[in-house]
């Protein structure tokens, strides 16, 4: 039972660390990232050729830069473009991205699936008291939480925070304030696309490689969103860790609706709180 | 890409609504208006006509390639409807494409029904599972929809992967379709060359009634309701059943796709649900065009000629049509159907002798889609 509410944790801080970043341009882009899957697959096996030639702290380290880095690269020269048209436009076109990059992954390492090998100190598993679990996973669990927890605090209390929380409520006010809003949202989608790549390297050992392997964390990290709430971060983050949770325990209580589970709870949540959660912005 | 729609479509962009300063009469534009009409009805006669000699034109392995883009294009001109209609963005709509065509084999395998019941019945499975599907997700606004649907396709896909015994999976399913359908056997539709009357036929059909849709009040309030759903509310008109019936009409198109391939291939497999099927007819739909019911074919027709073109070259043609994409939404919002009226517009200008009024009309109204596009 321990290990299963641990797996749903390990799993569940992956949805977070995706989804948070996908919440975060959504707030501040108005878009959807509908390439957040295609950045976390290709981080995953940009992790996996890296930790190959070097070593997996390598990876962890440089993938999220390069990712960050391609992320200002989309902002400056696409969606930058799209501000004042229909969301649906900068949807269709982070649509195109995913198709770009699956050509990729697929032309450069191929449709077999792979695994990463967790680094030396990783490997094994750790008496807990209770249980003995794989270190690698707790160390995801930690790896993930650390990780929002720093977000959550940079969103607080930083002045880039605080600007990027204005500007993601009213992004005319904010940029009257004196706010570079180009800026911060550029911040913003670089931060999102590295962490997506920090998701997509922490999955490497853990979960296995493959081509299709975007496109299903992606519909679950569309879940999440949608049960958290359009438009808030920590609604994701809630929704995240409890999806996570029941996607384990469901596959252990009753295998053969495990799949249709995460679904049932979007709708569920969409009958009786079609906002989600903590959403606050309904119209769009 | 959504917003300007009503203004740019070019039937409805000599109505009384829109603000052409050089329209003298309302008599006078109305009388355009119907000229317009009366235009559009014969250009799709002899679309529809010049359509049916393809076989005696093109090769078979042509006139194949011709199918699967009939097919796709049904699919893409029940997404880009939906999207230009209501401006609501689908992903799921393979699933209606795919619930058709195994209902379809579903009740050819178990029912012993005449092949034209057979096939209706088919697509009401499909309908139905459009029309539930709409009375949950139609309220939801914009994006929240598109990821919605993404994620009902995508459980339909699940849910056929674990009803192994009904879909047999990733292996597909092999249906003899048995009876006669309009006068031949249902196998010979297997002969693309039998079968094309039948699939350009419906394309033809769909193609006009959903033009015809578009043209209703019906279709007027759904495009009143896309631009602003409060005040349509608040003027007393419903905003709910409309676009569920909208969304409904769109999925009952996807379903006549997917009976219309397994009438012709006799075989499906799950990959009609996997949620790529939606995608491609999707960014074929938007780089067609949504404004015109003649984009998503022609987009259909444009995707199919590049794929096979591209497919002896280590099959990129995902990255390329993926590219495709991004430049359509970055350019030319409005798809193939924009590029060909900014180039009839332009050539129409630089004409000496052009009819009187067009001219000064068409001049206003390119400013003002330059300025919608910015």
């Amino acid at each position: 039972m321990f290990v299963q509410v641990l797996n749903g944790l390990a799993f569940g801080v992956l949805l977070l660390v995706l989804s948070s970043g996908l919440a975060l341009i959504f707030g501040l882009r108005g878009v959807v990232n509908f390439a957040h899957g295609a950045i976390y697959m290709l981080a995953a096996y940009v992790a996996f050729s890296i930790s190959d030639r070097t070593s997996f702290w390598v990876a962890l380290l440089t993938v999220p830069v390069l990712l960050a880095a391609a992320g200002l690269l989309v902002d400056r020269y696409g969606l930058r473009f799209l501000v004042g048209r229909s969301p649906l436009d900068m949807v269709l076109m982070t649509f195109g991205i995913t198709f770009v990059v699956a050509d990729v992954v697929q032309t450069v390492w191929g449709t077999q699936a792979r695994t990463i090998d967790p680094p030396a100190a990783l490997t094994g598993s750790t008496d807990l008291g209770f249980a003995t679990y794989p270190t690698y996973r707790l160390f995801v669990i930690v790896m993930g939480l650390l990780v929002c927890a720093g977000l959550m605090a940079w969103l607080k209390l930083s002045r880039t925070g605080l600007f990027v929380r204005a500007s993601g409520d009213d992004r005319v006010t904010a940029g009257a304030m004196g706010v570079n809003v180009d800026r911060v949202s550029a911040t913003v989608v670089a931060l999102g696309f590295g962490l997506a790549g920090l998701a997509g390297v922490l999955a490497g050992p853990y979960l296995t490689l493959s081509p299709a392997m975007g496109t299903e964390i992606l519909i679950t990290t569309f879940i999440v969103v949608v049960v958290g709430g359009l438009g808030s971060i920590g609604g994701p983050m809630i929704a995240a860790l409890l999806i996570g949770l029941v996607n384990a325990l469901a596959t252990v209580q009753a295998p053969s609706l495990a799949a249709y589970v995460p679904y049932l709870l979007m709708l569920v949540v969409l009958l009786l709180r079609p906002q989600g959660i903590a959403g606050r912005r309904t119209a769009l | 890409m959504i917003g300007n729609v009503t203004e740019t479509l070019p039937a409805e962009a000599a109505l009384p609504s829109s603000p052409a300063p050089a329209a003298p009469t309302v008599a006078a534009t109305l009388r355009r208006a119907n000229r317009s009409v009366r235009w559009q009805v014969l250009g799709w006669l002899v679309l529809a006509l010049a359509g049916l000699g393809a076989p005696w034109v093109i090769s078979l392995y042509q006139l194949q390639l011709a199918q699967q883009a009939v097919v796709m294009g049904l699919l893409a001109l029940s997404i880009g409807w939906l999207l230009r209609q209501t401006g609501q963005l689908s992903f799921g709509h393979a699933a209606f494409y795919g619930i058709a065509g195994y209902g379809t084999a579903y009740v050819v395998q178990h029912a012993d029904l005449p092949i034209g019941l057979t096939l209706l019945a088919g697509i009401a499975v499909g309908t139905l599972a459009a029309l539930v599907v709409a009375l949950v997700t139609i309220r939801t606004p914009g994006i929240a929809f598109a990821m919605l649907t993404l994620a009902i396709g995508m459980l339909a896909w699940v849910a056929g992967g674990q009803l192994h015994s009904i879909t047999r999976g990733a292996d597909g399913l092999n249906v003899q379709l048995e009876g006669s359908l309009l006068g031949k056997e249902a196998v010979m539709y297997g002969n693309p060359v039998e079968a094309w009357p039948l699939v350009w036929g419906v394309l033809m059909i769909s193609m006009a009634v959903l033009w015809a849709l578009s043209r209703s009040t019906w279709g007027r309030r759904l495009a009143s309701i896309r631009d602003n759903e409060e005040r349509m509310r608040f003027s007393g008109y419903a905003t709910y059943w409309p676009r569920v019936l909208a969304f409904t009409v769109s999925g009952l198109i996807a379903s006549v796709a997917g009976t219309l391939n397994l009438v012709t291939t006799s075989f499906i497999s799950l990959s009609a649900l996997f949620w790529s099927t939606s995608g491609i007819a999707l960014i074929v739909a938007v780089i067609g065009g949504v404004r015109s019911v003649l984009g998503p074919p022609l987009g259909a027709v444009l995707f199919v000629l590049l794929q096979n073109y591209l497919a002896g070259s280590g099959n990129h043609y995902q990255a390329v049509i993926g590219l495709v994409l991004i430049a359509v939404v970055l350019i030319a919002p409005g798809g193939c159907v924009e590029i060909a009226e900014r180039v009839y517009r332009a050539t129409l200008s630089r004409l000496p002798h052009r009819p009187g009024g067009s001219g000064t009309a068409t001049a206003p109204t390119r400013g003002e889609r330059r300025a919608a596009a910015r």
